[in-house]
């Protein structure tokens, strides 16, 4: 049984390395236990931030390399149930995946690429995406919704 | 300090387990993957790989199984996953639709089985 989540917002910078993922990742489970996000949600958004993470030192460019990556979790109040979102905020290259389309899934070993895995991933354990560019920074905050007592 | 692990052994004549553990992302997968590959895709043998440890599967663990499990098929063998109660690993398996694609079971003997050595 899950408590409603703590109201408030919890803020970290990395620098766009992998080892700095880890980081992130154990600051996003300090953060949520402390906002009482339940750990379904949290481990949902663990695998979401790593996959834009990841995009990022993939596709983000050179600028993703120079200035750091703003994370910020923050508890969000709804009506009728309890919430919770994740924003990303970088200087890469803009991309909105919340409108990428994702690829087919395969239906065979053959058909199978090894592209766009990440992107449908975060578009299946995230309740909700939202993208937009403030002040020359990518900003996307990933959605979690949940019902307390769930 | 390593934070994935791998080990493999022999079962049997043309079956081989891998037991792959730990958080599989960027930095884990950059410790294991080349060995993971020489491992699962040298030879035409039946594989199980063993993902009942991991605690963490992203996009580039899922790549590099799909890359091993094609490039072993392309030698004649087969792959099955293990995932046992892992359910955070199993979601993720059929959320990109790798369990549609390598058979992926909760218990041993039936992935065995899959392989052709229920025997064991």
């Amino acid at each position: 049984m899950t408590a409603p989540p703590v109201p408030g917002s919890l803020s970290l910078e990395i620098h766009a390395d992998p080892l700095e993922f880890r980081r992130a990742s154990s600051w996003l489970r300090q953060s949520g236990a402390s906002l009482a996000v339940p750990d379904v949600q949290i481990d949902r958004l663990e695998l979401c931030l790593n996959e834009v993470l990841a995009n990022l030192v993939e596709h983000g460019g050179a600028a993703t390399a120079q200035h750091p990556i703003q994370l910020l979790l923050e508890a969000v109040p709804l009506a009728g149930g309890c919430g919770a979102q994740l924003v990303v905020s970088d200087r890469g290259e803009p991309f909105d995946s919340g409108q990428a389309g994702v690829k087919a899934i395969p239906g065979s070993l053959d058909e199978a690429s090894p592209g766009g895995l990440g992107l449908r991933l975060v578009k299946a354990f995230s309740d909700g995406l939202a993208y937009r560019v403030v002040d020359g920074r990518n900003e996307l905050r990933i959605a979690m919704h949940w019902t307390p007592g769930s | 300090m390593s934070s994935v692990s791998l080990e493999h052994e022999d079962l049997a004549e043309g079956l081989r387990r891998i037991r792959l553990g730990g958080r599989l992302d960027m930095v884990g997968v950059g410790e294991v993957e080349m060995r993971f590959t020489s491992l699962a895709a040298s030879k035409p043998v039946g594989v199980l790989v063993d993902l009942t440890g991991v605690t963490f599967l992203a996009s580039v663990g899922l790549r590099c199984i799909i890359h091993s499990a094609k490039a072993l098929d392309q030698k004649g063998g087969r792959m099955a996953l293990l995932v046992g109660d892992n359910a955070l690993v199993q979601s993720t398996l059929e959320t990109v639709g790798i369990a549609d694609i390598i058979p992926v079971f909760s218990e041993e003997a039936a992935a065995l089985d899959s392989l052709g050595r229920g025997d064991l």
